[in-house]
């Protein structure tokens, strides 16, 4: 299934684009997304998006699917679906 | 008694009677509103009677700072300036940072109170004690940066810190701002009252100090405050870095950065706009005073007809007005319409959502080239901005129906163009469609300047702050007591104390009302409990509320433009977004209820006022 990975700052300087198509299989949830991205990217993440100390996500990037933040949905475990889109957002501040 | 973090003292300037005097600063009145903009909303209160006429002499402009301006507290050197706002009718609050707020405690003033109205061109210099009202006949229709930089010849003086209006103010514009330094007290239209009194310029110097009680408890305290500020994850390493701009990608990305008069959130996608381009715009950044963070941004525009314009910003509210609301996709536009709206005076949120909706007007066939002066104002045309602008400015033509922001633009064309004038209680929605971001959509709503996103911005739904919980943007249900959390908080810890917006939800969202009680504690020595912090926030609103109350406002005041209630959003990770009134009921609701204010009418109530020892106000709303 396809998935739009949406990106922004220094993540969108990691990944190359705003916008980058990735295929998984049917049935991959969000922790498989991130592991993905950790596989592809490797360590350039590690500001943006994993702590290397715990190789989890960084408790203040918020991970979106279609709009809501998976706080709200199944956590790390909310299952993705063809066509999403799943947007990483790092802790911004000012407005 | 305080001991410290106050001047003590209080300037009343008459420029009817070309007089001035001194007034103590009362204690009740520290322990009860703290400073700033609980000063400037009780002198409201107490001072302008209902009915009012916002531009004539019985209006007041009340500046004020608070204790931690000027005592060395990081990021505090910020001032309120108050007065009935000639563009809502309510109360007219506008905040600004700069180091005129610090100078002005060094005056030794925490409220300067202007009354009356000057019978010529005048400009006010005070120095200390001495206030002189000094003949602005000369720099009456310079732009503000002009003015600023004569007056400081004049006074032979290159360090004195200067508050002035362009040909804006001058001219009664209601969307006009009063600018200081290169900085503005933008929104609710002070600069026409400033205009109206014939006053051109606050000019101000100072040499005291400000006394801390406490000064062992006082580095105690501000040593947490910086250990906060070292321990964020985006203050340092983002935040002064990029600046407020930065906010542009994520509300992109969330799909709530409104776009082309709110028809396109979503859709717009600012890759002109983005963190990218205005980097290569950088050549500097600003720090207010006492600020280590320096989140002010110099940027020079770089292409075309605007190669070689700087400007202080634009922040993303400006980048919001200016560009994507516009429809405008490009930097240096930005960085240009910013200069040209502080040079002449304008509020760019103002102006730039009221050309947006005059663009939605053009590209709909209600406005053409005949009331446009020829301009073809579509959106995207940057041109066209640029000319409008500066027409708003001077009231000709074109500008002359938009100066006094897009509800009167509005009422004059008619045709139901009101329906999609984007605004509430008179004033232009700042940034964030709200439609997505439901508790900021009822701030907007609810706040008492009107749509203003510095009363209770709802950072927990914007930047994912969980503090006080984690909040989910696109509920309904718990908005109203998070949106009072938020107005409260921030009222007191920001507008009243005061220190900078972008601290509370960076660094100390945690330890923002225990920090706030230490500091005053230390400071001023009155005693502060965390839990009296937020009551004085809370005493603020209640104050400001009434005065709304006094002018007429009601619930039926607290809504939304239609277009946010009946059109959802129509693409990007908001689509299908909307807050219907329904919706919008049932947060008021919410809302009113958890103020202890009457839910069918928006009203506080006696024993509100009551509980926070504000009875009079209760006598004077026959309650």
């Amino acid at each position: 299934m396809k998935i739009t990975l949406q990106t922004v700052m220094g993540l969108k300087q990691v990944v190359g684009q705003r916008l980058v198509e990735i295929d998984l299989p049917q049935g991959s949830t969000v922790e498989d997304f991130v592991a993905y991205m950790k596989k592809r990217w490797g360590d350039k993440l590690s500001p943006h998006l994993i702590d290397p100390q715990n190789n989890q996500v960084h408790p203040h990037v918020r991970i979106m699917v279609n709009g809501q933040t998976i706080q709200f949905l199944n956590g790390m475990q909310t299952l993705l679906n063809d066509g999403d889109e799943v947007v990483i957002l790092p802790l911004v501040s000012g407005g | 008694m305080y001991s410290g973090g106050y001047a003590g003292k209080i300037l009343r300037i008459n420029l009817t009677e070309r007089t001035s005097k001194e007034e103590p600063l009362q204690e009740q009145l520290a322990r009860d509103f703290i400073g700033g903009a609980g000063f400037a909303i009780k002198y409201l209160f107490d001072e302008v009677k209902a009915g009012t006429d916002p531009l004539g002499p019985d209006n007041k402009l009340i500046f004020a700072c608070g204790p931690f301006t000027g005592a060395g507290v990081p990021c505090s050197s910020r001032m309120s300036v108050a007065g009935k706002s000639p563009l809502t009718g309510a109360v007219g609050l506008a905040l600004s940072g700069g180091h005129f707020p610090a100078e002005m405690k060094y005056a030794g003033w925490d409220v300067i109170i202007i009354e009356g109205r000057a019978e010529k061109p005048t400009y006010v210099a005070i120095t200390g004690n001495s206030v002189r009202f000094r003949d602005a006949a000369r720099i009456w229709g310079t732009l503000t940066f002009d003015c600023q930089q004569i007056i400081k010849d004049e006074l032979q003086d290159q360090n004195v810190r200067i508050s002035c209006i362009g040909p804006a103010g001058e001219r009664l514009c209601r969307i006009a701002g009063i600018i200081n330094e290169r900085r503005a007290l933008g929104r609710k239209g002070l600069g026409a009252v400033m205009g109206s009194k014939n006053l051109k310029a606050i000019a101000i110097r100072g040499k005291e100090s400000i006394p801390i009680a406490s000064e062992e408890r006082y580095r105690k305290s501000r040593a947490a405050l910086l250990k906060a500020f070292k321990e964020s994850p985006v203050l340092y390493p983002e935040f002064a870095q990029h600046g407020t701009p930065m906010v542009v990608e994520v509300t992109s990305a969330m799909g709530i950065l409104s776009a082309k008069n709110w028809t396109a959130t979503g859709q717009f996608v600012p890759e002109g706009l983005s963190l990218e381009s205005q980097t290569t715009r950088k050549i500097g950044k600003e720090h207010c005073h006492d600020c280590p963070v320096g989140c002010s941004q110099l940027k020079m525009a770089r292409r075309g007809d605007y190669a070689g314009i700087l400007s202080e910003g634009p922040d993303f509210e400006t980048i919001y007005a200016f560009g994507s609301n516009n429809g405008i996709d490009d930097i240096d536009s930005v960085i240009a319409a910013d200069r040209l709206a502080d040079e002449l005076g304008l509020d760019s949120v103002s102006s730039g959502v009221t050309i947006g909706f005059a663009m939605e007007c053009f590209e709909k066939g209600i406005l053409t080239l005949k009331d446009t002066d020829g301009i073809d104002l579509r959106f995207g045309n940057d041109a066209a901005m640029m000319k409008v602008l500066r027409k708003m400015a001077f009231r000709d033509g074109i500008g002359d129906l938009l100066a006094d922001g897009s509800l009167a633009a509005a009422r004059k064309i008619g045709k139901g163009t009101e329906k999609f004038a984007i605004q509430i209680k008179g004033l232009e929605l700042a940034a964030y469609d709200v439609r997505g971001a439901k508790a900021h959509g009822l701030n907007y709503a609810t706040a008492y300047t009107g749509a203003d996103h510095c009363r209770g911005y709802a950072f927990q739904e914007i930047f994912g702050v969980p503090v006080p919980h984690p909040v989910d943007r696109l509920a309904i249900e718990g908005k109203g007591k998070l949106t009072v959390w938020n107005q409260d908080i921030q009222a007191v810890t920001c507008d009243c104390a005061p220190m900078c917006k972008f601290l509370l939800d960076m660094a100390i969202p945690q330890i923002a009302c225990q920090n706030t009680a230490d500091l005053m504690e230390a400071i001023t020595g009155l005693p502060f409990t965390p839990e009296e912090v937020m009551r004085v926030g809370e005493r603020l609103t209640n104050v400001a509320k009434a005065f709304n109350v006094r002018e007429g406002f009601t619930r039926a005041d607290d809504t939304f433009p239609e277009r946010l209630m009946t059109e959802p959003l129509k693409a990007g990770a908001s689509k299908g977004q909307l807050i219907s009134k329904k919706d919008l009921d049932a947060m008021l609701d919410e809302y009113y209820s958890e103020r202890g204010w009457d839910v069918k009418t928006g009203m506080p109530t006696r024993a509100k006022l009551a509980e926070l020892g504000l009875e009079y106000i209760a006598d004077a709303l026959n309650l």
